[in-house]
């Protein structure tokens, strides 16, 4: 587990409690979460093939493959690590759900880029996960994950280097990617944790 | 048709019918005489909002309607009753395929007062399956119909480069 910040390895109780709690639906925002290494991720990653995705309901450019497959060692690294049994079980624990494994892609959102409200419900799905690693992001760039309740924007998160967000997958889960409204890259791998 | 432009006569507006009957859709130009393009100018405009299906702004047509109407009437043929509203896109509007939207029945038209060019987004996509079968790029005084039935319809999210909203009339026309 050299790959996560340990105050957060140390504060599972924690985490579970605040992930239970944390409105509009269960979820956890975890600042500085990866360790040092996750720089050199970033690096890499931008090495890999990247395509225009486009439909009713989102822009942006996601790799063309999933990241088990991915080119750079770096970033097949990180999907190893992501993907492991004690990684896995740790999401378990702080979530209190059983998980059995990750799927994971990658994803760049330019200026104009952005994903409409859905609630990622699928056959597996229990948690779905956004690791962002690229620009910091003010209000004004846009990009904010934003978390619905009622149709109304609950909760805006926008774009931080080395930011882990998860949140339960449900009927409740509605979300949506804001438009980016500057020069800045929101790159980030994202993905779910199945049951 | 006052309102309409002159140029589109019976001889013109025939053969936009046998070009709308063969190929499903047609696009008429200028299709608006300058005056009656003042009557979509303070028009009060009502946010639509329900986040998983649209974002748009609704008003009630001006009374140019009455003209697309006989019009819709003369390329389809037949006598029809339509529904109409006035639409404006504004930056962060949109609509999408959510999955209740059924595939739509008739003729969609749409008169749009000005154009946007298409990297904004804010045009309108017809769909057959998973298919794209027509794209409504918004041009200045155009008014374009499509046979849709069979077909969902969205329109594309508008982003922040449109420098003005898109504003249209859209119209749905079922033969009585």
């Amino acid at each position: 587990m050299n790959w996560v910040n340990p105050i957060y390895l140390k504060n599972a109780a924690g985490l579970r409690k605040q992930f239970a709690t944390n409105k509009p639906f269960p979820h956890l925002v975890l600042g500085n979460f990866f360790a040092r290494k996750i720089h050199n991720v970033a690096k890499q990653l931008l090495k890999e093939k990247f395509v225009e995705q486009n439909s009713d309901l989102f822009q942006f450019q996601q790799m063309t493959t999933d990241c088990s497959k991915a080119t750079q060692p770096a970033v097949r690294e990180f999907h190893k690590f992501f993907s492991s049994k004690e990684f896995i079980k740790f999401i378990s624990e702080i979530t209190g759900i059983k998980l059995k494994f990750i799927d994971m892609s990658a994803f760049i959102y330019d200026d104009t880029d952005y994903l409409l409200p859905h609630d990622d419900r699928l056959s597996g799905r229990k948690i779905a996960y956004v690791v962002q690693v690229g620009d910091n992001f003010t209000k004004d760039d846009g990009g904010a994950l934003q978390l619905f309740k009622n149709k109304k924007i609950a909760k805006s998160i926008p774009p931080t280097f080395n930011t882990f967000t998860i949140f339960q997958v449900s009927s409740k889960s509605w979300h949506q990617v804001q438009e980016i409204m500057s020069d800045k890259k929101r790159i980030s791998f994202a993905g779910w944790f199945h049951g | 048709m006052a309102d309409i432009n002159p140029a589109y006569d019976d001889e013109i507006l025939a053969k936009a019918a046998e070009h709308l009957k063969k190929e499903g859709s047609v696009q008429l130009n200028e299709i608006l005489v300058p005056s009656a393009l003042r009557s979509f100018q303070n028009l009060k405009w009502k946010h639509l909002y329900n986040p998983l299906k649209f974002a748009l702004h609704y008003s009630r047509p001006p009374e140019v309607w009455k003209e697309f109407q006989k019009l819709v009437s003369k390329l389809i043929g037949k006598k029809v009753n339509c529904g109409m509203w006035c639409i404006a896109m504004m930056p962060g509007d949109y609509s999408v395929l959510y999955d209740s939207l059924k595939p739509g029945k008739g003729f969609i038209f749409m008169f749009d007062l000005n154009a946007v060019p298409e990297n904004c987004g804010g045009y309108t996509v017809l769909l057959k399956g998973d298919r794209e079968v027509a794209r409504v790029v918004p041009k200045s005084n155009s008014f374009t119909i499509v046979n849709q039935a069979g077909l969902k319809v969205f329109h594309k999210y508008l982003n922040h480069h449109a420098k003005h909203p898109r504003i249209f009339l859209c119209g749905v026309a079922l033969a009585k």
